[in-house]
């Protein structure tokens, strides 16, 4: 708690403050070619809308079973290729004979 | 703490189920675990950068470039919802022409926002482990010990 409550004020405010001149930077992405490019397209992606929610109740779910998959896959890919690296690294090292490790 | 922000961004994460206006006052909600989030780690996110570009190790400088992406892409959607919303901002009085970019940028990076926090999370993953672990212990432990 203590972490949290200590200049909580001040660090709060550099956050936002960093935020805003970010976002505010950002913004001006609004007056690129790219983006009048983009403008000039009609909108086609009416997804959660008012008046086109899902109307059975495993509509309602999907979102949710999406979110799953797009983030517990690259979590579960990351994780593996990690504990990979790391027991193939560990394997190297056993297999390295005494003494060239300080060469 | 973690989890709640985890929760939260997922609920703020499913428009389709929560209809646009409940998604877009989740989405303000959110940004107090966010904050806290923050707040929690702020050492961490002192110490690294410093170290960056000293004696630190690939992991740590690639955990580093990740967290930076992942908080600029938050700050990007978060713009991009608000240039785009359509209930939260009329009530409190502003009112906003939603152009097709900002709604594209805001649909596209939300969903790549994702796959980055799945990443994000298995960086950190150990640390992860380490507190559910010692929450679990505390919790199995009768109260007065």
């Amino acid at each position: 708690m203590e972490r949290l409550t200590e200049n909580w004020f001040s660090r709060t405010l550099i956050i936002l403050v960093i935020s805003c001149l970010v976002a505010w930077c950002m913004y001006y992405l609004e007056f690129t070619d790219w983006a009048t490019a983009i403008d000039a397209t009609p909108i086609d992606n009416n997804a959660g809308r008012e008046g086109q929610r899902p109307a059975q109740a495993l509509l309602y779910i999907l979102p949710f079973i999406k979110e799953v998959v797009l983030i517990g896959v690259p979590l579960a890919l990351t994780v593996l290729t990690k504990k990979l690296y790391l027991s193939g690294q560990r394997l190297i090292s056993a297999r390295k004979p005494a003494g060239t490790e300080s060469v | 703490m973690d989890a709640l922000l985890l929760v939260s961004f997922m609920l703020a994460s499913a428009p389709q189920t929560t209809g646009v206006a409940l998604h877009e006052w989740i989405s303000f909600l959110f940004l107090v675990p966010f904050m806290i989030h923050i707040l929690l780690h702020w050492r961490w996110i002192i110490t690294t950068p410093l170290k960056f570009f000293g004696r630190s190790s690939g992991d740590a400088r690639f955990n580093t470039l990740w967290d930076l992406t992942l908080y600029l892409m938050m700050v990007f959607v978060v713009l991009s919802g608000l240039l785009i919303s359509e209930v939260a901002l009329p009530v409190l009085g502003v009112a906003i022409e939603p152009g097709n970019f900002w709604f594209t940028m805001h649909h596209n990076c939300s969903n790549l926002l994702m796959p980055m926090l799945g990443i994000h999370l298995a960086l950190h993953w150990s640390w992860i482990v380490r507190m559910i672990r010692s929450a679990l212990s505390r919790q199995a432990q009768p109260e007065g010990n």
